[in-house]
């Protein structure tokens, strides 16, 4: 089985492409920058499972945080709230380090 | 008690019965003509048996809110447990309390803070620890709780009650794939050497999800 | 209240259709050019959209709701005809007047009954058949 692309701490954005069909990467997500907080597993991939298909190879499904001041303009919370979701990795792009 | 010949306006359905003491059964809506059609055909063709729904029923309701209160009380009472628990929920659940969460999905147990607060949603349906807590409240699983949460997390928190300080973090989790969330709320002030039984009073099930607290004392 | 990004352009997806054919039409993922450029928000695609407040009200699940959900995971768990997700993406390809309107299970159901369809185990034939046969049995006057 091939290695994560992604390790924790990796500055990723999630792609900002449409897909016609299920898959589980939310919208409000596709574009924003965040990084990983978990490499969770590999799982098969649920784009396929929704259409019958065994969804193999299993693909790789990371947690990623994001910082709610970055997702939302115009967020009021303190600059320490997050959010997390998990994300598969044909869904994740390298992004710059905030630093 | 009033007597069957006592013609009234209301009607009595054709079982007879007065109305005065059981309500007439309302019309199955399409929906459940539809489920019952479905099980008729697939009990007919013998794809399932009636037996199969009912042990499901019977299955899901030993999976309920107070079972995850159980665990959670008894990770406040022993922080071994509550360490394993957290790090390999699946195996720590099923030594303790033979719960089976099944290969679909994996569990993330995660504790709330005096710094940290979490709170768990699934915007995209209604991702949710059933094999634990059972099925999800109705509020989880609305519109408004899913398109909100993620964006004004302690707006929707003051709604249920309870508002963290801005010195406390929140974590809004999403359930996007196969991750399932189980919340260790604080353990309230005031409750050193209680046992299990009456710890596990204090767990709410909003408190699992991250929508609220554990209760006081006081209040239980 | 948070921004919410620029609203996609309004799209019609394809209702829930009840096919009258025989044989079930196999879904098939979509291709890499059927993608489109700009991400779109499904109708099932919630987060950031303004809400109002939320209704906390209990609700005990009714005789019909349990059965919904037991006869889902029975299909699913037990019996392995579809997986989850393929239920997902059923009610995720409702029209969005319906995904609004219909109730949680109401959507379940209806999303069951295309998968039975899709895996060749029962026609939409003879689950309107079997709608039609219950109803005039509880017509006033059927024979008990």
């Amino acid at each position: 089985m091939m290695e994560p692309r992604f390790k924790v701490g990796d500055p990723v954005a999630v792609a900002r492409r449409g897909h016609d069909g299920h898959h589980r990467a939310p919208f409000y997500l596709k574009g924003r920058a965040g990084e990983v907080a978990e490499v969770i597993g590999a799982f098969r991939n649920p784009e396929q499972l929704a259409y019958h298909k065994p969804g193999l190879p299993k693909c790789f499904l990371y947690l990623v945080r994001f910082r709610q001041s970055d997702l939302w303009k115009a967020y009021d919370g303190p600059a320490a709230d997050v959010l997390t979701a998990e994300i598969y990795e044909h869904w994740l792009e390298p992004a710059q380090s905030r630093g | 008690m009033p007597a069957k010949h006592d013609h009234h306006d209301h009607d009595h359905d054709l079982g007879g019965h007065d109305d005065h003491i059981a309500p007439a059964e309302a019309p199955p809506s399409a929906h459940e003509i539809l489920e019952r059609a479905i099980s008729a055909l697939l009990i007919e063709k013998g794809v399932i048996a009636e037996a199969d729904i009912q042990r499901q029923i019977n299955f899901m309701a030993s999976r309920n809110p107070a079972l995850g209160a159980k665990i959670v009380a008894k990770a406040w009472a022993d922080p071994a447990f509550k360490k394993a628990l957290v790090a390999e929920p699946r195996e720590t659940l099923k030594a303790h309390f033979d719960i089976d969460i099944g290969t679909a999905t994996e569990l993330k147990v995660i504790e709330n803070g005096p710094r940290d607060h979490h709170v768990v949603t699934c915007t995209l349906c209604s991702c949710y620890p059933r094999l634990i807590l059972g099925p999800p409240p109705a509020w989880y699983k609305s519109f408004e709780y899913r398109s909100r949460v993620v964006a004004e997390p302690r707006a929707v928190l003051k709604e249920f009650g309870f508002e963290p300080p801005r010195s406390t973090a929140v974590h809004v989790h999403d359930s996007t794939a196969d991750l399932r969330y189980l919340i260790i709320p604080r353990r309230p002030k005031g409750t050193d050497g209680w046992s299990e039984a009456k710890l596990a009073a204090l767990v709410t099930r909003d408190s699992m999800i991250g929508t609220a607290e554990a209760l006081e004392p006081a209040a239980a | 209240m948070a921004k919410s990004k620029k609203p996609a352009p309004k799209r019609t997806p394809p209702k829930l259709a009840t096919r009258r054919s025989a044989k079930p039409r196999k879904p098939a993922p979509p291709k890499a050019a059927a993608r489109k450029p700009a991400p779109k928000r499904g109708v099932h695609d919630l987060g950031g959209l303004p809400g109002g407040p939320i209704d906390r009200a209990h609700h005990t699940l009714t005789p019909f709701e349990e059965r919904v959900d037991a006869l889902m995971m029975v299909l699913t768990n037990q019996h392995g005809i579809y997986k989850v997700d393929s239920l997902r993406r059923a009610i995720e390809s409702l029209a969005a007047r319906e995904y609004r309107h219909l109730a949680y299970y109401e959507k379940w159901i209806r999303g069951i009954r295309m998968m039975l369809v899709e895996q060749g185990v029962l026609t939409d034939a003879e689950i309107d058949a079997k709608i039609a046969a219950i109803k005039a049995a509880r017509a006033p006057g059927a024979a008990a």
